[in-house]
């Protein structure tokens, strides 16, 4: 056997130095995917290179990127393949150092079992795998493919593992950065709906306080009186606002103790339906209530629960073309509230976004009136902290959605 | 002298409110909660000038601004919108119409409302 690898050390860690360099740098991901592996690819002497990305939990590898693998070779990882059937990739994701094989044929790990065959076919006689991981995170490995059973030293596998440590470590880099960038537009979201909500009451009660510098108390009594009424209702208004963001303080500091009693479901709904009563006639919305007919007592901290409700209904009202229905049924010994409306429903791609903090879906970003992105992840939080679910079923865009609240009806 | 007709479009029931009192002793006010209703008034009533929201449902101003500006009617109503919105896209849109007048709703001043009376109303 023999190493037939030519290239001299020192073009290898010239090039090394160079993609280094890259880790400061933000680069599309498959672009330094590219880089690396060409250098790699072509530096190692190796006739075909397969860079992987490893899924821990299911144990398999991706393809992500190759050079010169055979068409049966890519067919065959189409598809997330598990991880052994490439030992140089189990091998090199378990060790976390290089790993490799001199000659396929004297080695019982590669079998008719995973892709030796394939391999041979291909005409690979030796193997490099080199695990990708930056730090503790591991983010897959690159099998080298020689042609020629190949001796390989202490150096080059030194050398291979460096080059996959610097390709980890941009690709984390590049990964920080995109994060930075999501938190830099949430930023921005809160500004733009902290400014659009606050800047209404804001000069609402700022031209109050004028109107009232020019009343005469004494002599006019009635009308002081309503304009200390607008500014009251105002300061409601702000006060909810304030308290929606304080809310998501609270839940995410695991402050929520809720008290559950007794409540009769069907008048939560009804007093949520006709404290909305104003908000649906502004829309045009039609409601229609059926109520459980049956022993509707739940177990639940009524004001929180009631906040929730009013939160999903609130949202089906907002969304909704022309009518929101709202049933209490039950369901596998719970009661459950379902809240159909015919709007704009939730993009399938959103759909596991929706209870997320600051989420708007994308077809209602534009819609004409405001929204803080909290409603349904409070609902959501409050709801599960009562020992109830909610959930929804969309067909997708335009096609309406319903939302399912389910309510435990016993002390958990 | 006839009173000046003003429209005031806004679907925040307070600040509706509040436009409505600095104007109603001199000028005769009608109101309306979003771009459809506003647009139906605008119609019978031909106000003097049209005050509008941007952000409200069912009509948005943006469209209500568009509808007024292709109406043989309306389009020559001078329009001043009252914004909110920290969204500079929406402005960007409405602006596409040339209102006449773009007033923060903070700016909100009953000499401000006055000024943009007499500057955009000949008097009668």
């Amino acid at each position: 056997m023999e190493n037939n690898n030519n290239i001299p050390l020192a073009n290898r860690l010239i090039a090394l130095g160079e993609l280094s360099s890259l880790t400061a740098v933000d680069m599309p991901q498959e672009q330094l995917l590219a880089l690396f592996s060409t250098k790699l690819h072509t530096l190692f002497g190796a006739k075909a290179l397969a860079l992987w990305f490893y899924d821990r939990k299911e144990k398999t590898v991706t393809l992500k990127y190759s050079h010169d693998l055979s068409d049966d070779l890519s067919v065959f990882c189409k598809d997330a393949v598990p991880a052994d059937q490439f030992p140089e990739v189990k091998y090199a994701i378990d060790s976390g150092v290089a790993w490799t094989t001199e000659d396929l044929n004297d080695t019982p790990l590669y079998s008719k079992k995973n892709a030796k065959k394939i391999l041979e076919e291909m005409g690979v006689r030796a193997v490099m795998g080199v695990p990708l991981r930056a730090l503790a995170n591991v983010l897959g490995a690159i099998s080298l493919y020689y042609e020629k059973p190949h001796v390989f030293d202490f150096d080059e596998k030194a050398l291979a593992l460096a080059y996959a440590n610097s390709l980890a470590l941009s690709l984390n880099n590049v990964e920080a950065y995109s994060r930075l960038v999501a938190l830099e537009q949430v930023k921005n979201e809160v500004i733009n709906i902290v400014a659009h909500q606050f800047r209404t009451p804001i000069a609402t009660l700022r031209g109050n306080v004028e109107l009232l510098k020019e009343v005469d108390i004494q002599a006019n009594k009635k009308e002081f009186n309503q304009i200390i009424g607008e500014i009251e209702k105002v300061g409601i208004k702000l006060r909810m606002f304030v308290e929606s963001f304080l809310n998501v303080k609270a839940i995410d500091e695991g402050d929520l103790d809720p008290k559950p009693q007794h409540v009769s479901a069907n008048l939560l709904v009804d007093q949520v339906i006709k404290d909305l009563e104003k908000y649906r006639n502004q829309h045009k919305v039609d409601l229609t209530f059926n109520k459980f007919n049956g022993n509707d007592n739940i177990f639940v901290d009524q004001l929180l629960i009631h906040e929730a409700v009013t939160n999903v209904v609130n949202n089906a009202i907002k969304y909704a073309k022309s009518r929101v229905m709202v049933k209490l049924v039950s369901k596998n010994n719970d009661i459950v509230l379902e809240v159909t409306d015919d709007g704009a429903g939730i993009p399938e791609g959103e759909q596991q976004m929706i209870f997320q903090k600051l989420y708007r879906a994308s077809n209602v970003l534009r819609h004409p009136e405001a929204s803080s992105g909290l409603g349904m992840f409070i609902a959501k939080q409050y709801i599960n902290s009562n020992g109830g679910k909610i959930w929804f079923t969309s067909a997708g865009e335009g096609k309406g959605s319903t939302f399912y609240v389910s309510f435990p009806i016993k002390s958990l | 002298m006839k009173k000046t007709k003003i429209l005031i479009v806004e679907d925040d029931e307070q600040f509706r409110n509040l436009l409505q009192r600095f104007l109603e002793a001199t000028c005769t006010v009608l109101t309306a909660v979003n771009g459809e209703e506003g647009f139906a008034l605008a119609k019978t009533e031909l106000p003097d000038l049209i005050m509008t929201d941007i952000l409200m449902p069912i009509k948005t101003g943006v469209e209500l601004i568009r509808d007024l500006r292709d109406d043989k009617i309306t389009k020559n109503i001078p329009i001043i919108i009252l914004l909110a919105t920290a969204y500079t896209q929406d402005l960007k849109a409405a602006q596409s119409f040339n209102p006449d007048s773009v007033l923060r709703k903070e700016q909100v001043t009953r000499k401000v409302l006055f000024d943009l009376i007499e500057k955009f109303v000949p008097q009668k």
